[in-house]
Parts: C-alpha cells; sequence; structure tokens
C-alpha cells in the first residue's frame, strides 16, 4: 500500500483544470520580460483562474489535475518553472504536449499522466501519490487509479531537481568551472 | 541494416555513438546547429550561472546563432535590458547576436545558411521545427536543454515515432499551404504528434514553393509533432544556392521497407480555404461556414506566414484597394522587407491603408506591435490562437488564416475568403 515516507510518494490537494492547459495559459508572455521565477510564479494559471497564486498559498501541498495536451505550445521553460516555484508539488495529467514533459523533467517538477484522471478526480480532493509505481489513490473515494510510470532515466534527474544540479556535477567533474585549463 | 525514416537516418548520424538508431530508442546526439533567442537571457543565461561554468562550450560557440527577435526594438525597460545582456554575455564569449528588429529568427536562420538537408537543428523556440522545410530534422527546446548545449555541446534525444503525411494533388487557386495545414490540423487535433515527427511526402508536397513548405513544417508543432521534415529537390536546392550554407548537404529519403507508426493521406484539391477559430488552433471551420465575423485588427506576419511570398498574395489583393480593418504587416526579416520595398509592395500596402512595420514576432505572442485589448477579433496568420496569446483575455478573440483570407478579410472588415468559391 502507498505510505507517505519518501520522495516518491506524494499527497495534495488537488486544482483542477480543464483540457488544453497551454503554455500561453499557464503562464502569459507579458511576465516574461522578469526573469525570476519566483517572481513570475505569482501569475501562473492566471488567464483561466486569477486566484491560482493565491489559492495554492493557501493549502499546504497542491496537486495540479489536467486533462488532454496538458503544456501545448511554446516551449517557454517559464511554464513549469511557474507551476513549480508557486508550490504545486505534481501536476497529474491525462497527457502532456512533448515539449513540456522535457521541461518539466529539466527544472525537476514531478508530473504523471493517468488515463481519464479527470473523470475520477474533483477540485479539491486529498491523492496519495507513488510516483515510482504512478499509483494515485484518491482519498475520498479510496479507488488507486494506474497512470504510466516514468522511466527511470527521467525520474532520477526529477530526483535530482532537474538538469542544473546535473549540470553542476559535470562542470566540477571536468573543471569548467576554472578560466584556465 | 534495418530499414530507416529520415528521422532516424538523421538522428544515426549526428548521434555521439555513430550507430544506427531506431525509433524507442535514446541518442546523445551533437546538433549541427543551434538556434536561440529571447530564451538565451530570460532562461538561460542565469541557469548557465548557475551551474557554476565558466567558459562556453566551444562547439556551441561555433555552431549557434542568437537572434533577439521576440523582444522588438526598444518595446520596454525590461526587454531593452535583456537585450543588452545578451549582448554583453555574446561579447564575452564570442557568440553571434543578430539584433532586435532584424528579423524573425526562424527567417533569419535559414536566410544565413544555418540549416541545410540532413541537419538535427536545435532550437529553443517551438517554431524550431519549422526548419525541418530544409529536409532537416528539427526541434524545438526548453531553456534548461541550452544550458546543457552551452555547458556540453551535446544533449539526449529519444528517437521518435514518425507519422506520415502524403498529399496528393494540388491546391486550387485561392488556397494554401496554411489552408491545408489547418485542413489536417481540424481534423487530427493537437495532440496528433505528440512525441512523434512528421515527414511530408507526395506530389501534393512537390508542387508547393519552398515557402509553402516552410509554413507546414513551422505548424507541425501545432498539430503535437516533434519535428515536420520535407523532402529535398530541386526547389530546395535552388534557395540553398542563394545562401551561404555551411558545410556539406545531406539529402535525406525514408528506405522503401522504413517502419511509420501511421500513413496519412490527404489530397490537396479538396482542400478549401480554412480559419482556425478562437481558442485553439484545431478549431478548424471553412471561411463559408464560419458566418459573419466583424474584425477589430488584421495582423500579417510571423515565422509563419512572413516570407516574400507570403507578402506577394497579399499585394496582389491589396493593390488599388483600402483597408476597412486596421492591418499591419510585419516582415520575416530585414532581408523580405528590402525585398518588398524593392518590388513595390510596400508602397501597395501603405497606400491601401496598412501599417508597415520593421521585423520583429511582434503580436503573435503578444510581444508587441498590434496586441489586441479585451473583447477585440482579429484574423492572424500566425500559428496560435490560445487564450490571451496576442494579449487581452478570454474576451479577446484570435482566429487563424492564410495571408490570402488575412488581406480580403482586411479589405471587408470581416472575415472573408480570397477568391475561391465552392
Amino acid at each position: 500500500m502507498i505510505t507517505i515516507d519518501d520522495f516518491t510518494n506524494i499527497r495534495g490537494k488537488v486544482m483542477k483544470f480543464g483540457d488544453g492547459m497551454n503554455t500561453d495559459i499557464i503562464i502569459p508572455s507579458q511576465y516574461l520580460e522578469e526573469s525570476d521565477p519566483i517572481i513570475y510564479c505569482r501569475y501562473v494559471m492566471s488567464a483561466v483562474r486569477p486566484t491560482t497564486y493565491d489559492e495554492i498559498q493557501k493549502y499546504e501541498d497542491v496537486i495540479f489535475v489536467g486533462g488532454k495536451d496538458f503544456g501545448s505550445g511554446s516551449s517557454r521553460e517559464q511554464a513549469p518553472d511557474a507551476i513549480k516555484y508557486a508550490g504545486v508539488k505534481l501536476v497529474i495529467a491525462e497527457s502532456f504536449a512533448s515539449i513540456f514533459f522535457r521541461n518539466c523533467v529539466n527544472v525537476g517538477l514531478p508530473l504523471l499522466e493517468v488515463p481519464n484522471i479527470t473523470d475520477k478526480v474533483e477540485e479539491g480532493d486529498v491523492l496519495l501519490v507513488n510516483l515510482e509505481t504512478a499509483e494515485v489513490m484518491n482519498e475520498r473515494t479510496q479507488e488507486v487509479l494506474n497512470g504510466h510510470q516514468i522511466e527511470g532515466f527521467l525520474l532520477n534527474k526529477i530526483k535530482k531537481g532537474g538538469l542544473i544540479p546535473e549540470l553542476q556535477e559535470y562542470v566540477k567533474l571536468h573543471e569548467l568551472d576554472k578560466i584556465n585549463n | 541494416m534495418e530499414d530507416q525514416t529520415v528521422t532516424e537516418k538523421i538522428l544515426s548520424e549526428h548521434s555521439l555513438q555513430k550507430e544506427p538508431v531506431f525509433a524507442g530508442d535514446r541518442v546523445d546526439v551533437g546538433p549541427s546547429s543551434i538556434l536561440s533567442n529571447e530564451m538565451l537571457p530570460m532562461v538561460a543565461i542565469p541557469k548557465f550561472r548557475m551551474t557554476g561554468a565558466k567558459r562556453l562550450n566551444p562547439y556551441f560557440v561555433e555552431n549557434t546563432l542568437t537572434i533577439l527577435d521576440h523582444g522588438g526594438f526598444g518595446t520596454t525597460d525590461k526587454m531593452i535590458h535583456l537585450h543588452q545582456i545578451t549582448k554583453h554575455f555574446a561579447k564575452l564569449f564570442n557568440l553571434k547576436v543578430e539584433p532586435a528588429g532584424s528579423g524573425i529568427s526562424h527567417v533569419v536562420f535559414h536566410e544565413k545558411g544555418y540549416v541545410k538537408p540532413g541537419d538535427l537543428i536545435l532550437g529553443s523556440d517551438s517554431h524550431t521545427v519549422t526548419h525541418g522545410a530544409f529536409n532537416a530534422f528539427a526541434k524545438g527546446i526548453g531553456g534548461s536543454d541550452l544550458v546543457e548545449l552551452m555547458v556540453k555541446g551535446s544533449t539526449w534525444l529519444d528517437v521518435p515515432e514518425t507519422i506520415s503525411i502524403k498529399v496528393d494533388g494540388k491546391l486550387r487557386e485561392g488556397v494554401y499551404s496554411k489552408d491545408l495545414l489547418l485542413t489536417m490540423l481540424g481534423e487530427k487535433t493537437t495532440e496528433w504528434g505528440t512525441d512523434r515527427a512528421f515527414e511530408y511526402s507526395g506530389d501534393g508536397i512537390l508542387d508547393l514553393s519552398l515557402e509553402a513548405r516552410l509554413t507546414m513544417s513551422n505548424m507541425a508543432v501545432e498539430m503535437g509533432g516533434v519535428a515536420g521534415i520535407m523532402p529535398y529537390d530541386k526547389k530546395l536546392q535552388n534557395y540553398l544556392d542563394t545562401v551561404p550554407v555551411r558545410g556539406t548537404i545531406h539529402p535525406t529519403t525514408p528506405d522503401l521497407g522504413a517502419n511509420y507508426h501511421e500513413r496519412y493521406e490527404i489530397n490537396a484539391s479538396e482542400v478549401e480555404p480554412v480559419v482556425a477559430c478562437p481558442h485553439s488552433p484545431d478549431n478548424v471551420k471553412s471561411v463559408d461556414e464560419v458566418g459573419e465575423v466583424e474584425l477589430d485588427q488584421v495582423f500579417i506576419g510571423s515565422c509563419t506566414n512572413a516570407r516574400i511570398e507570403d507578402l506577394e498574395v497579399v499585394a496582389k489583393i491589396l493593390k488599388n484597394q483600402k483597408v476597412r480593418t486596421e492591418t499591419i504587416v510585419i516582415p520575416g526579416s530585414s532581408q523580405v522587407a528590402l525585398e518588398a520595398v524593392k518590388r513595390g509592395y510596400v508602397e501597395i500596402f501603405m497606400a491601401a491603408g496598412a501599417f508597415w512595420s520593421y521585423s520583429t514576432c511582434g503580436a503573435c505572442y503578444g510581444g508587441s506591435l498590434g496586441r489586441i485589448g479585451s473583447g477585440m477579433t482579429a484574423l492572424s496568420t500566425t500559428n496560435r490562437n490560445f487564450i490571451g496569446r496576442m494579449g487581452g483575455d478570454s474576451t479577446s478573440k484570435t482566429y487563424l488564416g492564410s495571408p490570402a483570407t488575412a488581406a480580403m478579410s482586411a479589405i471587408k472588415g470581416k472575415i472573408t475568403g480570397a477568391g475561391y468559391k465552392k
């Protein structure tokens, strides 16, 4: 059974969104002139739900649940960064657009594909999620949903916190932090 | 060796392991060239600093072109600052930068010879897929991926399955490759190509100009795809002969027994002028079906439809006419702009009452010139019509269409097809 005792287990309250949550919705372009995600994350999902950021701050842990083609459109990495820095612990969707999926891995934002999740989960439900097994338990209905397992290569990157920590190790190993080599 | 798709061949060629790869394999690659834009100062430079690296990979320096297209020229204090950061960084590390106002990256990149048949192109913009029209595998990446290339000069890719799109027949007069692409998108949706590449083929494709193919490769990403590869032919070679191509070309064709995930066929002669209705590019209706839609603005521009052939179509329609709706024409690059001046198109646009601008992405993504406001309706030759994409809010509406539809609609003040009638 799923327990909350390591990184791969996430427990959080659901904020539910529909199909087609593209990156222009996740973080509109007018906020991208600001490079610091701590600042622009304030506007996450504001195009469809202006109170999103404030709502996230009210709960201990939040899980975004979306429908089909989550993150389609622009390659802007600020989309997963906005979600992550706003305090969201995990994004579950029925399907993800290709570039967005990779960007989530690169910024260390856990994500999971679960077919038909929007039929099985309501706004405010509490989910218990095992990222390794891709099992999602809805505490209200006690139903366990099976998502698509994230392969180890990608899960390890997410666990490390994304690509930048990995590159920090690479830079040290190859002494790219030294001017003369 | 097993038969391969174009995608598999190009990724095999550029794999660091130098071994044949197939769909489902994961491969370390060194791209032929790398496209960057304002994602460099917005995301990549800060994250590059976080890695602790003090040097850029020489391969990255050699093969990257940064084109400041999104922010416009001198638009806001923050954007000017980002452009200054870019120039400073570029000077420090000897990177090549095309300044703000010089053009849209996906036009300038091929004008400068950065893409050729057989190339693997990675770019920090989802519309990097545009360069698939050069018989190359071109894919959009995120800011951290760009940082990996800055540090290591290489990255990893999953070799995608491929969907074959075979186009037979010729487009009728007044119907354009934008209509063809939108028609497929309407049928197959924005999820069609998720994690997959598209390879175009057929007489209907060979019949199209390179510019018309660029429009279709450009919007491969709207069909969900990671690439949109066109065949190599004489038309492509004719263009390559006019630009300073870097290195040797490797025209690439699929093997007969190549394994495709899906084989889709469409007859171009059955396509009608269409528009994508708010708020998704796959919400497609024929121009006749869409009904009476009054417009507040017409936007002609972007990496999808702002090359000289697009402007030629617009000029033919606007000649000796007046626009009834505010219309902005933004050329794809300074080179395109100069050509439009030489050919007298700019005089036609301005005599018709349209606005003419320097080259930039403009309001396509809500950046600058031609943003729309609350409650406004626009027809645009761009690629996305998501909520708020061109500015405004959920009450702002954008319809997407061909340059011909845009020009005719500008004259009529409402959405109107150009020429073709059932």
